[in-house]
């Protein structure tokens, strides 16, 4: 009988493949966003309003998580950017072996920014890093102000939280302060938005900050060529 | 979370180990998961199980040791547990922490009959 020190991490293969993908996008100047939230928080939408406010500066790329369906694939088709549509059949996140796959419908060398919108879930996107620069979660009103403490894995790991469907707060029962000062003790360095995508509303600040970011990264890529 | 996939990981990584080491046998599977990690072991045993059938991991006792969520303070140094969704240094009140413990997924250690015994 004999002990075997391992100390091996079980998501090891999934990691290092993230890497290889994180290099990939590094070597190219891409900026990767990984958008994540329950199903009907918003994503889709966002997503589009996202894309007309940048499509004019930056050439943009989508890979759209969903368990079936193109039905997002083609929403986003509509407006103009190449997209790659991930059907899962079960699963219930994307993980860095799709998303190394789904690169093989892009050009990669050409693409500023790819947006991954991932499979609608509070949970498990969270362990599974994919090889992008940042997390994006969505928590729209409608959802409940608990969600925060209830998920906090998801918060503690994004580095921007969209609270989506604001126009609706007249309507509902949801205290918005009570949503961010648990998300802010959970992650104090989150960056919180507050939008309405179908009034089309805190869009601007959105756009402002993701170009910073995007920005930030090209810089980044280009000193370390 | 989904416990069948994190079992099959865990078996390929089993298995893999267990041929490096010339194992007949594997008898035991020591795993460290943290709090945050979001893994019900009960869930987990069950889909280990299924899955060791027919292998050399059949019958392999699995445990779990549950790892707390840790977190520390670069202002005062402390090191500390979290509680109750508090990320906040329990010495200083900075709520600026660094969380280095909870989130694991580990195998810890094998326990086998190698082709000696």
């Amino acid at each position: 009988m004999k002990q075997i020190e391992i100390k091996k991490d079980i998501l090891s293969a999934h990691e290092m493949i993230a890497n290889e993908n994180r290099e990939l996008f590094k070597s190219n100047g891409t900026f990767v966003l990984n958008l994540m939230s329950s199903p009907g928080a918003g994503k889709t939408t966002l997503l589009e309003r996202t894309i007309d406010l940048l499509k004019d500066t930056f050439s943009l790329g989508v890979i759209e998580g969903d368990i079936a369906t193109s039905y997002d694939a083609e929403r986003i088709s509509a407006h103009g950017v190449q997209v790659v549509q991930i059907n899962t059949g079960g699963a219930c996140h994307l993980d860095s072996a799709m998303i190394k796959n789904a690169l093989d419908g892009f050009n990669t060398e050409t693409l500023d920014v790819l947006i991954i919108e991932n499979v609608g879930n509070l949970v498990c996107p969270a362990e599974f890093n994919l090889g992008e620069d940042i997390k994006i979660m969505i928590l729209s009103v409608t959802e409940g102000e608990d969600k925060p403490c209830k998920y906090p894995l998801m918060f503690r790991i994004a580095k921007a939280l969209i609270i989506n469907k604001v126009d609706l707060l007249p309507y509902i029962d949801c205290n918005i302060n009570r949503i961010i000062k648990d998300a802010l003790s959970l992650n104090p360095d989150l960056k919180i938005f507050e939008i309405s995508c179908t009034k089309k509303t805190g869009l601007n600040s959105w756009k402002e900050w993701l170009e910073e970011e995007i920005h930030t990264k090209k810089k980044a890529s280009f000193i370390d060529e | 979370m989904h416990e069948y996939s994190i079992a099959q990981s865990i078996m390929q990584i089993v298995l893999a180990e267990a041929e490096k080491a010339n194992a007949r046998k594997v008898l035991k599977v020591s795993l460290g998961i943290g709090e945050l990690a979001g893994v019900f072991p009960d869930s987990l045993s069950f889909c280990f199980d299924l899955l060791a059938k027919g292998t050399i991991a059949e019958d392999a006792k699995l445990t779990i040791e549950k790892v707390p969520i840790r977190g520390h303070c670069p202002h005062c140094n402390k090191t500390f547990l979290i509680k109750n969704n508090l990320y906040i240094c329990q010495n200083c009140r900075n709520p600026k922490i660094e969380v280095i413990t909870g989130r694991e997924l580990q195998i810890n250690q094998l326990e086998i009959d190698d082709e000696t015994d």
